[in-house]
């Protein structure tokens, strides 16, 4: 089945009585590049209204979403869009009620606001950047550079649990400190890398022991070379003692204009 | 269960995996996007206890003592602790993420399980911490 572009009148006439909006894109969106990603854009139909249109699916609404292939799918046929040209990526799980409602109720009410924010984020991509630590390597440095993290870590190694608790705690007290200045010292050299050649960012709460940063960069076509080249330059600087990786091109789930 | 595959471009250093995998899917999307509240019904079941559950940090003592756990691990002598083979890199990264992601790793497999069809199973964990939101920076006004 190729991918069905709809106009309001058809979809007046779409009984289903629930349809999924993975996004907003131009009504001349290039929609077709979704057959060939795995097969996912059979179901998916574009509702368009004037310039914008939306991309629904129809589901039950009944069966509870959240499931791998609806996580999968919402990340796929958004970023696939957005290797082509904009789009607004809806929260995962929108869900109107009839495909007449897709128009009436989200396509034509706000059909310059979405018009206006296709323009906006024309030409701009999201790529997230992940650093984490190799940890052994980060722990050992921190070992021989700190005499009383190594004096503890001989002190605790040969003894029980229940008998060096306190000083395991201190131990691990002191470690997560030292992870922590180190943290702090390779987030901003992370930033002045890559900020430069972003339009916007966004740090990302991270946990996990060895976790570095979590960053969201919003970057132009234009930006785009540089951004990879400098996400490559830090990967290389960082090599043993952090592990970088740059996921994307993907649509703007950070940078989605405020309604 | 999707592998993202981790090509390397060019000889670099830099890991492109693709962003297919499961956990990069939930962290990248879950809470993000349009939402149009007066007129799109958002029907995000179990999605909510996920998002919470993501933000709980573990306890600091329980933290110091993992820190401790994996400094005392260490095997300072025979390997020298730098330039490590890529091998034991790989097998480390991943024997530590799967200590310390356990709340998120949990909830996420809760969420999603290991069978397409078992949408109902949700994880029923609450959270205390509940009120901590991402931070956010917004676009410049252009």
């Amino acid at each position: 089945m190729s991918m069905a572009t709809i106009t309001t009148e058809e979809a007046a006439e779409m009984t289903d009585s629930a349809f999924y909006v993975y996004g907003i894109v131009p009504a001349d969106a290039a929609v077709d590049v979704l057959d060939a990603s795995d097969g996912m854009g059979s179901e998916i139909r574009l509702v368009t209204d004037g310039p914008v249109g939306a991309l629904v699916e129809s589901i039950d609404p009944e069966r509870p979403l959240g499931r791998r292939r609806d996580l999968v799918a919402h990340s796929t046929v958004l970023n696939t869009m957005a290797a082509h040209g904009p789009v607004l990526p809806m929260r995962f799980g929108s869900v109107v009620a009839g495909g007449a409602a897709v128009v009436d109720e989200l396509l034509a009410p706000q059909r310059d606001h979405f018009a206006a924010l296709l323009e906006q984020v024309a030409g701009r991509l999201q790529f997230n950047v992940r650093a984490r630590y190799v940890l052994d390597t980060v722990l050992a440095e921190i070992v021989r550079s700190e005499p009383e993290v190594a004096e503890l870590r001989r002190r605790t190694a040969d003894l029980p649990e229940d008998a060096s608790h306190y000083d395991r705690i201190r131990l691990g007290e002191l470690v997560a400190r030292a992870v922590d200045v180190r943290r702090e010292a390779h987030t901003r050299r992370l930033l002045e890398g890559l900020v430069p050649h972003a339009a916007d960012y966004l740090v990302r709460e991270v946990s996990g022991m060895d976790n570095v940063a979590e960053v969201s960069f919003l970057v132009t076509e234009e930006q785009r070379a540089d951004f990879e080249q400098a996400a490559e330059v830090l990967a290389e600087e960082w090599e043993g003692t952090a592990r970088v990786s740059l996921v994307g091109p993907m649509a703007l789930y950070d940078f989605v204009p405020e309604q | 269960m999707t592998v993202s595959s981790h090509s390397r471009q060019g000889g670099g250093y830099l890991d492109r995996p693709a962003p297919s995998g499961l956990a990069d899917v939930i962290e990248v999307i879950l809470d993000k996007g349009l939402v149009i509240d007066a007129y799109v019904r958002v029907s995000l079941v179990g999605i909510e206890l996920l998002t919470i559950d993501a933000r709980i940090v573990i306890a600091s003592v329980d933290t110091y003592l993992r820190f401790a756990e994996a400094t005392n691990r260490l095997d300072l002598y025979e390997k020298g602790g730098k330039d490590l083979p890529e091998l034991v890199e790989g097998m480390t990264e991943s024997g530590a993420r799967g200590k310390t992601s356990g709340v998120l790793g949990a909830a996420k497999n809760a969420l999603t399980g290991d069978d397409d069809d078992q949408g109902s199973r949700r994880p029923a964990r609450k959270s205390t911490s509940s009120s901590s939101s991402r931070p956010r920076r917004r676009q410049e006004s252009e």
